[in-house]
């Protein structure tokens, strides 16, 4: 089994001190795997994501990268240190064009004489190459943002990601506003980056997405770990049964 | 999507269409066309007046006449509009000069492309000297004069009262006009050792009413006001009336006329007016371009069309006048 | 099917709405009236009267861009002509009146950018509240109704005396500088027609650097006074052409070119879109939001700032009121440039054409002979139908 990208230990989050967000959860994402993180509303998936993605901080627990402890300072540290977080409607710039959004903040320059431009020419080039690579096709990346469909731009916040040697990939509630056709895009752009070696966070509350694409299933149960399990070790009925009642059901088989 | 670029140009061409066959005037190319270019104009019932002269002998002598001027006092404007002026080729300009270096250039294009240019309502400030902007004559009021006027009628009314401050608010700031109206003002009264305040206001009655109590509240002493238009002059009836103010507690004098001037100098609120006779100064213009056009005429000197005192002795001849639009 | 197209390409160039606005325009007066309008006088009176709230105009179209609004920027104007013509008349070093003079405005741009960021307050209200309090700074500062006239202090306008070979050297320098990237546009360009801009750019640098060294070559041991208010909005004389053209024509449209590329070619462009685009994605992209709200607003301060200045140096005089209304006008061009009002969308190309349109339309309307009254009425019915033209666009986009 390949060593933890990232690995969270202990972590408690509470709001104004009585709210407990999250008591002592322990989570972590290993290279080359899907994590699927599974748990009702207010189970504590959206503030753990965002204590990983550096957005708010934990009263206690620590974080470690590739072993090395690390305190999450911002949002652009936990960038820094590989952490691409996709947010189903935040992700991109509708009235900005594809190759704009893919680049943003990180657009190539070219030099001409003494100034440093952006290269519009390789920036487009660059985006269709880098979309081709998760197997999606856009004829023309100068078009803007707002008029692909969802799960082309949810493509394109994972291809980015992908592009610019992220690690590990969180993928908040990707499928929650797809067709069908569209969401089993999307599952393979999940399944794409984790077969070039990234850790993969799935945010979902659709138990069929889970079994389609994840290796790891782990599970928050009112702010609590409620385990951690092989894709192969559960069915739906017994995920179901932890997601609802933090506990596998007693007649449940598992090994 | 229902929009397409025929429509777009269709309401477009519509939209200057109605404006162009509805205004316009006929522009045939035997006729005279005169421009004023004016820093103030429709909406205040004074420019109202001399608009009506200008077009009343615009239509006595055969003339094409434009009006031009921004809602807001604005040199800016000015300068734009006598760009836009010249470039129409007209054949004579009427032109006031609140700010007389700022449209400098444009007068001696104005100049140098054949156009007359007279100054009307406002002198030029450097008019004899070597500064002064190439224009025919002024037709106007001598502002200065009608200060001098104003004051010697508030020194009159105080009589054994000792007069020790009065105020004089401004309305539009930098207008060498108003500034000569308050400077003749003054020159009256501080000899005679009054105080003379400059309180700046606006054309907005209300800010300017209070802006008015604030003063004489912190000026208790403060026993005459002279307004320098209509406007200031409705601001101050305004805290008149709200203080309940008696005739002659606050002696009044005013420039311009208009309806609530001349009731008030019946009931004898206000002491006088200073009436430079606007319509004389658009109709005189239009004339005088007219007669510089045709006939290569020119007065020699200024035409004066004030200061005209407006007091309780003429204010009904006056006010009958008025709702017929001649004052 | 073609009206999608059109809205369509009109997405792709937000200016383009506001071309076919102008060509129409242009057409209709050109029929109506084409022995006044077709004509230098025209003409010039149309640029020279716009390049000053033009100038303005691109300041505002970043900050619109950025998804921000600056009411305050007629005040900004105000107060920065004033601080620059004060400066001047009470015997500070005319450059150092200028740079005085931007600094304000870049300072009021700076605060405005400060309070929205700190308050989280709609910049529609926090400029509307500095838009008064800048002007009272104006009114305050001129008492008793005066007008501050550069005519009051010198007849002559203010000269900067130079050697010739710091004068010669700076000229060069710039023709160097526009040769180098035009020498490199031209290398990578490969067709014939991407080569023409360039080329323009190489000719323009060399018969600059030439007039340079012919004029100022033989009096290298000399001094040169350059009329300061003259290199800001002097008269160009154009030949046989007439008309009042004026350099300030040439500092709007130069500052337009430049500011169009740092829109659409640098990052900091990018940032300006994103941040009024989508703040929340471009903050989860790294770009730091209020950094750049607060640059946009420092840089519209600037400008308008500068565009004060160059206004005084024509008209020599600073009243209180300077610049009033400017804010409406200015943002009524922008949003027939086809910027969008909710900001992520615009371009500085598009606001000069929109500039242009308003002052081509009040030209018209004069040389028509209708009274000025009707002029706001007009540019009024045009912002409406640009902004009908916008929203297409928009709900284009957003399906």
């Amino acid at each position: 089994m390949s060593p933890s990208l990232v690995d969270m230990r202990g972590i408690t989050v509470s709001f104004g001190g009585s709210i407990i967000a999250l008591r002592d959860v322990d989570f972590h994402v290993r290279a080359g795997e899907v994590v699927a993180l599974l748990g009702d509303n207010g189970a504590g998936k959206s503030t753990l994501i965002k204590v990983l993605s550096g957005v708010q901080r934990p009263q206690s627990g620590s974080i470690w990268f590739s072993g090395e402890q690390v305190t999450l300072s911002s949002p652009q540290h936990a960038r820094c240190l590989g952490v691409e977080t996709v947010y189903q409607d935040l992700a991109l710039i509708p009235l900005m064009s594809v190759a704009r959004n893919f680049f943003l903040g990180r657009e190539p320059l070219r030099r001409l004489g003494p100034l440093r431009l952006l290269d519009h020419v390789g920036m487009d080039r660059l985006a269709c190459e880098a979309l081709a690579g998760v197997g999606i096709d856009i004829s023309d990346p100068s078009q803007p943002v707002g008029r692909l469909s969802g799960g082309e731009r949810q493509s394109i916040a994972i291809a980015r990601a992908m592009h610019f040697g992220s690690r590990i990939l969180v993928l908040d509630e990707p499928t929650s506003a797809l067709s069908i056709g569209e969401t089993r895009k999307v599952l393979g752009y999940a399944r794409a980056a984790r077969d070039r070696g990234l850790g993969v966070v799935f945010i979902t509350h659709n138990l069929h997405h889970v079994f389609e694409v994840a290796d790891r299933i782990a599970v928050l149960f009112h702010g609590r770990n409620a385990g951690s399990y092989a894709v192969e070790d559960l069915d739906p009925e017994s995920a179901a049964h932890l997601v609802m009642e933090g506990s596998l059901p007693i007649s449940g088989s598992w090994s | 999507m229902r929009f397409t670029l025929r429509g777009f140009i269709r309401n477009a061409s519509f939209l200057v269409a109605c404006l162009t066959a509805g205004d316009a005037y006929p522009q045939e190319a035997d006729r005279l066309h005169f421009a004023f270019v004016t820093h103030g104009g429709p909406g205040n019932p004074f420019w109202n007046v001399v608009i009506t002269g200008m077009e009343d002998a615009g239509q006595r002598y055969g003339v094409d006449v434009q009006w031009l001027s921004s809602p807001t006092f604005s040199i800016e404007d000015m300068a734009d509009f006598l760009d836009d002026a010249i470039a129409s080729g007209v054949d004579g300009l009427g032109v006031t000069c609140p700010d007389p270096d700022a449209i400098r250039e444009n007068i001696e294009r104005a100049r140098a492309s054949g156009i007359p240019v007279i100054v009307l309502n406002t002198a030029d400030p450097h008019a004899g000297t070597p500064d002064a902007l190439p224009t025919l004559f002024y037709v106007g009021a001598s502002e200065f004069l009608g200060g001098q006027a104003n004051a010697r009628a508030v020194l009159a009314a105080a009589g054994d009262i000792a007069l020790r401050r009065a105020v004089c608010p401004i309305q539009e700031i930098g207008h060498s006009g108003l500034e000569a109206r308050l400077a003749g003002f003054r020159s009256v009264l501080e000899p005679a050792g009054v105080i003379v305040d400059g309180l700046t206001i606006s054309n907005d009655v209300g800010e300017s009413t209070g802006l008015l109590a604030d003063y004489f509240l912190a000026h208790p002493d403060s026993r005459a006001i002279a307004t320098l238009g209509p406007l200031p002059a409705d601001a101050f009836y305004l805290y008149a009336d709200d203080m309940g103010l008696e005739a002659g507690a606050i002696l009044h004098v005013t420039h311009d006329t208009s309806p609530a001037i001349f009731e008030r100098i019946r009931d004898g609120m206000t002491l006088q007016a200073i009436d430079q006779q606007p319509y004389l100064q658009g109709y005189l213009t239009v004339v005088f371009l007219y007669l510089h056009r045709t006939l290569g005429l020119a007065l020699a000197s200024d035409a004066l069309t004030g200061p005209f005192v407006i007091d309780a002795a003429n204010v009904d001849l006056v006010a009958g006048l008025v709702t017929e639009g001649y004052r | 099917m073609r009206s999608q197209r059109l809205a369509r390409a009109l997405g792709r160039h937000p200016e383009a709405g506001a071309a076919v606005g102008f060509a129409a325009v242009f057409a209709i007066f050109a029929i109506a009236v084409p022995n006044t309008f077709l004509t230098a006088n025209a003409f010039s009176s149309i640029l020279t009267s716009q390049a000053v709230p033009g100038i303005a105009a691109i300041g505002i179209t970043l900050l619109m861009i950025s998804g921000e609004f600056d009411l305050s920027v007629g005040s900004i104007m105000g107060v920065a002509s004033l601080v620059f013509l004060a400066s001047a008349v009470s015997g500070v070093p005319v450059l150092l009146a200028i740079a005085i003079g931007l600094g304000a405005g870049a300072l009021m741009g700076f605060v405005n950018g400060q309070l929205l960021i700190r308050t989280g307050i709609p910049s529609f209200i926090i400029t509307l509240g500095t838009l008064l309090v800048y002007r009272a700074i104006c009114l305050t500062s001129i008492s008793g109704g005066r007008i501050v006239r550069w005519a009051d202090y010198s007849r002559e306008n203010p000269l900067v005396t130079l050697p010739v070979p710091l004068v010669l050297l700076t000229a060069l320098g710039l023709a160097a500088l526009l040769a180098w990237i035009c020498g490199a546009a031209w290398r990578e360009a490969t067709t014939i027609r991407r080569r023409l801009l360039p080329a323009l750019g190489l000719a323009t640098g060399g018969g600059f650097a030439i007039l340079a060294l012919v004029t100022l070559g033989p009096r290298l041991l000399g001094v040169v006074d350059v009329d300061v208010f003259h290199l800001l909005n002097g008269r160009l004389h154009l030949g046989d052409l007439g008309g009042n053209f004026r350099i300030s024509i040439l500092w709007w449209l130069g500052l337009a070119g430049v500011f169009s590329v740092v829109l659409t070619r640098t990052r900091f462009g990018s940032a300006l879109a994103a941040t009024g685009g989508n703040a929340a994605a471009a903050r989860a992209q790294g770009i730091d939001i209020d950094r750049i709200r607060v640059v946009a607003f420092t840089l519209s301060g600037l400008l308008a700032a500068l565009a004060g200045i160059v206004q005084t140096a024509r008209l020599k005089s600073v009243d209180p009121l300077r610049g009033e209304g400017l804010e409406l006008e200015v943002i009524a061009a922008v949003v027939i440039g086809g910027t969008l009002l909710k900001g992520g969308y615009g371009s500085v190309i598009g606001s000069v054409i929109g500039t242009s349109l308003t002052g081509m339309l009040r030209t018209g309307l004069v040389l028509v002979g209708v009274p000025s009254n009707a002029f706001r009425g007009a540019i009024g019915a045009l912002v409406i139908v640009a902004v009908v033209i916008n929203s297409l666009v928009r709900r284009e986009q957003d399906t």
